[in-house]
């Protein structure tokens, strides 16, 4: 009987206890902490070292709550929906446009103007180009973190000159080398279809030297007008006619990039060129050093004769952002932290795991903090683009809101492989969702 | 509450043993059923997690909320957006061309493996066992090794242009369904095997022995006595593939993301992408609410027309 009684209890012990799990985060929350949530992916080391550094000094302590970089945005999603919470973080990692503006007309995230007023290093000592693209309805909702990532066109050095080809200075010259390249038996360029975005690359660049980046904006911004512009059509032309002509090859939309068969292709000297975030450099340095000391080449992409735009501007992601919870108990410790990020030792860290940061003293501080040769000509050539690059376009969402995204990235992968035509897709890009 | 619970367990506890000292281990054989209480905690556990949230997506779906703040009401407005949504349709024919080619693959497959495998020979066993595994492996871990083997450059196309052409696998909506349909006939066609062989296993051996004396060959056998004796089992599979096939996901999300385009996108990954890449989720319950009804509509149907209901025996003519 001792034995059924006991059975009855455990069970009834163990229901209660998996109830009170819900409820355990606030148990342990300790109320002079702030915590920092962020996205558990490689580059989260920097932000490791950042709180170590952090709670050296500081009286409000700092907890890095880590969350695996795919569930991340849903994650913060959920425990941002009741920003009051004991379980929703202090200061949470960003993302520009469509996220940063949901987060602050949501009223969860705080406008920092005031603390920047108060301490005008907290804006000072970023790329006024970067920390903008933090800007919702004027003010401020994000301090750049983690590296800038425009997008750039790397290349095979051995491949080209295998092939006779000297890397391309024109949109022309670069048509010729893939041409040289088909007629070789080779991809001319190495594409991830499959994951669509590597497709949107393509569609931005083209599209910011065809139309320039004020009519780009405005298409953004809900023009639909201009999506059927005689520019946009101009830009679709030139898509199509470089996937005509066989440069990505046939097979683009079952390879992908997150797997690593589109760098593959261009590490293995199986392709010519892969147009990719400057991210791309770290994964070619991670998946086939040697070939990124000494064969990785990389450019913005080369000019297109007579059109509106500026062959220096550039496009991508220009970073991500710390934003801060508005109902964070301690304002005062969460600007303490963000302003660690322009601290010498956060861009040394980052520096030298391969990432540019935003910062006005990166570009002075590569030669001296990073040893690797390759590595520093990269950085160095990254931070030398971005200060020559009158305009750093952000990645496209249009409308400024998440909901475009999957419908723009769907016709623009069928467009792309020819199974819609251009009226087909400027009318599906017309009727993209505004809210 | 904990008090009352623990006075009418002791009460059954007393009331049981003074009829009858049950042996340690076996208190319950042959003795009372245990009190209803015992089921609260599994009966309050699918009442939070499978009841509730159901009522909630239902109310959901009336609302305008992308995870943040407030919903706001929004009537009947997500609802009118569905019957105009071309990309539903889209989904919904998506949806029943995977889950008709995937009986029509899987069960003709499961069956005669099923019926070979109920053998008793040693060698069945081993092979049984092998060609179990795929059912054991995860079905996240199962579409990447398959979307790595079907890699144009790196993997088999690259090598078997002869079956493959040029290797655009995922490029093609034909041919990436094709992969679709492949996948889960690996993944599981074990598992529906492994159904009919516990039921070809029950058939008495009489039916066949009187079915040899008669004359009966091993083929007219399979289809006059296997067949009809293994019909629940049939429909048991043939629900889990229905129910199955309509909330088919993983292998999606993994292989084609839905694509080339929306090609091969069901209704179930469309609710996925509304809710969790568009942030839309009043527009995603709706879809969430039609699926359910659907899956639920077809499972009763299948249910009253096979008659799965009234769980006849099958055991008939013995």
């Amino acid at each position: 009987m001792k034995m059924k009684r006991f059975v009855a209890a455990a069970i009834a012990a163990v229901s209660c206890l998996s109830f009170a799990a819900c409820g355990s985060d606030t148990a342990s929350k300790d109320e002079n902490v702030i915590h920092i949530m962020s996205s558990g992916d490689s580059s989260a080391n920097m932000e490791r070292a950042l709180v170590d550094e952090y709670n050296k000094t500081a009286d409000v302590k700092a907890v890095l709550d880590l969350v695996t970089s795919a569930d991340y945005q849903n994650k913060l999603q959920t425990v941002m929906s009741n920003p009051k919470s004991d379980s929703a973080p202090d200061i949470f990692f960003n993302w520009a446009d469509a996220l940063m503006i949901q987060y602050a007309r949501a009223d969860v995230s705080a406008p920092l103007d005031e603390y920047m007023e108060k301490d005008p290093e907290l804006k000072d000592n970023f790329l006024p180009s970067i920390l903008d693209a933090a800007k919702v309805d004027g003010k401020y909702y994000g301090i750049p973190v983690r590296g800038v990532q425009p997008i750039v066109l790397f290349y095979n050095k051995k491949v080209l000159s295998d092939n006779g080809i000297e890397a391309p200075t024109t949109f022309d010259e670069f048509c010729d080398a893939c041409e040289k390249l088909k007629s070789a038996g080779l991809t001319p360029i190495a594409l991830g279809g499959g994951d669509q975005w590597p497709t949107l690359n393509w569609y931005s660049v083209i599209y910011q030297q065809v139309m320039g980046n004020d009519d780009v904006q405005k298409m953004m911004d809900g023009g639909v007008d201009e999506w059927s512009s005689p520019k946009s059509k101009k830009a679709l032309e030139i898509i199509r006619d470089m996937v005509e002509k066989g440069y990505f090859g046939t097979t683009y939309d079952s390879v992908k990039h997150t797997d690593g068969a589109a760098p593959a292709l261009l590490e293995q000297g199986k392709a010519g060129f892969e147009l990719m975030g400057s991210f791309g450099y770290s994964g070619h340095k991670a998946a086939a050093p040697e070939f990124t000391n000494d064969d990785l080449g990389y450019m913005v992409f080369p000019p297109i004769d007579g059109v509106k735009g500026d062959a220096k501007d550039l496009v991508g992601n220009p970073c991500n952002y710390f934003s801060m919870n508005k109902y964070t108990k301690h304002p005062e410790a969460c600007v303490e932290f963000l302003k660690m990020l322009y601290s010498d030792k956060c861009v040394e860290d980052q520096l030298k795991a391969g990432n540019l940061p935003a910062t006005t003293n990166a570009s002075e501080m590569v030669e001296k903090v990073v040893d690797n040769a390759s590595d520093g000509a990269f950085l160095e050539w990254e931070s030398q683009a971005l200060t020559d690059a009158p305009h750093f376009m952000i990645t496209w969402t249009p409308n400024h809101v998440s909901s475009s995204s999957q419908p723009m990235l769907d016709g623009m992968q069928q467009y792309f492989n020819g199974s819609i035509d251009m009226g087909t897709f400027i009318d599906e890009m017309k009727a993209l969702p505004t809210e | 509450m904990a008090t009352k619970r623990n006075s009418s367990e002791m009460q059954t506890g007393n009331a049981e043993g003074q009829v009858r000292r049950p042996k340690k281990g076996a208190s319950f054989v042959g003795g009372a059923r245990p009190s209803g209480l015992w089921a609260v905690p599994a009966a309050v556990f699918f009442f939070i997690f499978g009841i509730l949230p159901l009522f909630i997506v239902v109310g959901l779906s009336f609302f305008k909320w992308n995870g943040l703040g407030t919903p706001q009401f929004a009537g009947g407005q997500y609802w009118a957006q569905f019957i105009h949504d071309p990309k539903v349709m889209k989904s919904v024919g998506v949806t029943l061309t995977l889950t008709i080619l995937g009986i029509v693959t899987q069960t003709p497959l499961s069956l005669l493996l099923g019926a070979w495998a109920a053998g008793r020979q040693r060698y069945r066993a081993v092979y049984t066992a092998i060609y179990f595994i795929p059912y054991l492996l995860s079905g996240t871990a199962i579409a990447v090794a398959w979307r790595a083997m079907l890699d144009p450059n790196f993997g088999m196309p690259s090598k078997m242009r002869w079956l493959f052409g040029d290797g655009n696998i995922f490029g093609n909506a034909s041919s990436a369904i094709a992969v679709l349909v492949f996948v889960s006939l690996w993944q599981f066609t074990p598992f529906h095997a492994l159904l009919y062989q516990g039921a070809v296993r029950a058939i008495p051996k009489t039916l066949y022995e009187a079915a040899s004396i008669d004359g009966a060959g091993r083929i007219r056998q399979f289809f006059c006595i296997t067949i009809p004796q293994v019909r629940n089992t049939l429909i048991t599979s043939l629900l889990f593939q229905v129910v199955g096939g309509l909330t088919a996901f993983d292998a999606i999300l993994v292989l084609t993301k839905g694509g080339p385009g929306t090609d091969t996108q069901n209704t179930a990954y469309y609710m996925y992408s509304t809710a969790f890449k568009a942030y839309n989720y009043g527009y995603s319950s709706v879809i969430a609410v039609v699926l359910i009804v659907i899956a639920t509509i077809l499972s009763l149907v299948m249910v009253k027309v096979s008659g799965y209901d009234k769980m006849r025996s099958e055991l008939e003519g013995i």
